[in-house]
């Protein structure tokens, strides 16, 4: 077992973060809008017109979210042509306990060893946080080559009788393997901008669980499940994705002209085009996948990267700006040109 | 603001269907809803200067009163 802790020991000094591999898992199992309308007060076509989702997956109540990262992590380090990873990094905010953290478990079912492992939770934007940390691992050294997977059972904190959060979200996994290379190089990641906003921790929440709400006994049911203030998401999404995308791309040396791709959190495909519109890129360089997996929270980004690249919608060469934003609040955004000879394993 | 550049901002931006779109036609019927009037608050903010909530929006009670609300607010900026 190679554990590379001195930054002086190994060449990965300095060194930016390569992606080498993608893989993504998504349940079997489709809900239509048709399926949830039986129960909610709301219509296909409003679900389609005004959110851009057609159906989501829902995973097996047996399925555990550390099931559906293993899956996708799996085919991320075979996608990476690799054996072995010093760090697993698991994005999620529902876990399959609070204690421990699933990521442990997901080293040891991918047969990784007494690797590092831990949870990144930063809500829809874990995915960007975690490969920041990766970042900064393999820029100081402390490993040369980062598994960081999101996954979500989104289905697992939502209220089937909530209209506004039932529609939106499904469950799935994705998982990028990230490696210790030059800057660059195609497919290495560029600077990372991101930030939080505490004041509004209650924009979107699960009450119950933690230890704020501990003092209410017996917790109301509802309280376990996510509560969204959706308009006031839906505001600071737009400005704080805006401002992430745009400062990333400055960040990265770039003008927004040259970017041919936003990659951007699949919440709500209305916040994207309004994201797409105040950063002048054309709502069609923005690929999407909303419309088949809903909003998966954390798995969104390796999930519409290997969706975008399957299709042939991402392309090497390509400059692909990332952005993503979610509970907390939370938000990140960073680039890459998209390498050649990455194939997505899903 | 005119009717039309408010049906403008929720065409386009907004990305509704024009047709329900009518003067006299009320929000819902309009199919003017909440996250629409979000981004017609955040375009009133980004085109205008003028910051006006979602839900001062919602109280116009049809698309021409949307457009009024704006100038009076505009006007009580000026």
């Amino acid at each position: 077992m190679r554990q590379v802790l001195n930054p002086s020991a190994g060449p990965g000094a300095g060194a930016a973060a390569v992606l080498t591999g993608l893989g993504t898992w998504l349940p079997p199992h489709r809900v239509t809008n048709g399926d949830l309308c039986d129960r909610l007060d709301t219509s296909d076509e409003w679900i389609r017109e005004r959110i851009g989702i057609v159906e989501r997956r829902r995973a097996d109540p047996a399925v555990s979210t550390g099931d559906m990262a293993v899956e996708a992590a799996s085919r991320a380090m075979a996608s990476a042509g690799v054996a072995h990873v010093d760090a697993v990094l698991l994005a999620t905010t529902t876990p399959d306990h609070r204690c421990p953290a699933t990521a442990p478990w997901v080293a040891h079912r991918l047969g990784l060893g007494p690797v590092a492992a831990f949870d990144v939770t930063a809500g829809c934007s874990g995915f960007l946080h975690a490969g920041a940390v990766a970042a900064g691992l393999l820029a100081a050294g402390t490993a040369r080559r980062v598994l960081v997977v999101g996954a979500e059972t989104m289905s697992a904190v939502i209220d089937p009788d909530d209209r506004a959060t039932a529609p939106i979200f499904g469950d799935g996994a994705g998982a990028a393997v990230l490696e210790a290379g030059p800057r660059r190089l195609d497919g290495a990641l560029g600077p990372v901008v991101w930030g939080s906003d505490g004041s509004l921790a209650d924009a979107i929440v699960v009450p119950a669980g933690g230890t704020r709400e501990r003092h209410r006994r017996p917790v109301s049911p509802g309280d376990v499940y996510v509560r969204m203030r959706g308009n006031e998401v839906f505001r600071h999404a737009v400005r704080r994705m805006t401002r992430a995308a745009r400062d990333a791309a400055a960040a990265a040396g770039w003008e927004l002209s040259e970017v041919d791709r936003l990659i951007a959190h699949q919440a709500n495909h209305r916040i994207n085009a309004a994201v797409a519109d105040a950063l002048g890129i054309p709502r069609g360089d923005a690929p999407s996948n909303i419309h088949e997996v809903g909003n998966t929270a954390a798995a969104s980004l390796p999930l519409l990267l290997a969706d975008a690249a399957d299709r042939g919608d991402l392309k090497p060469g390509h400059k692909v700006l990332l952005v993503a934003f979610g509970s907390g609040l939370a938000w990140a955004a960073t680039t890459l040109v998209w390498p050649s000879g990455l194939s997505p394993r899903r | 603001m005119t009717f039309e550049q408010v049906k403008d901002i929720l065409t386009t931006a907004g990305g509704l269907p024009a047709v329900p779109i009518t003067p006299e036609a009320s929000l819902p019927d309009a199919g003017v809803d909440s996250m629409a009037l979000v981004v017609l608050s955040l375009q009133l903010e980004d085109r205008l200067g003028l910051e006006i909530s979602e839900d001062d929006l919602a109280a116009a009670a049809c698309v021409r009163e949307l457009a009024e609300l704006v100038d009076r607010r505009a006007e009580a900026r000026a």
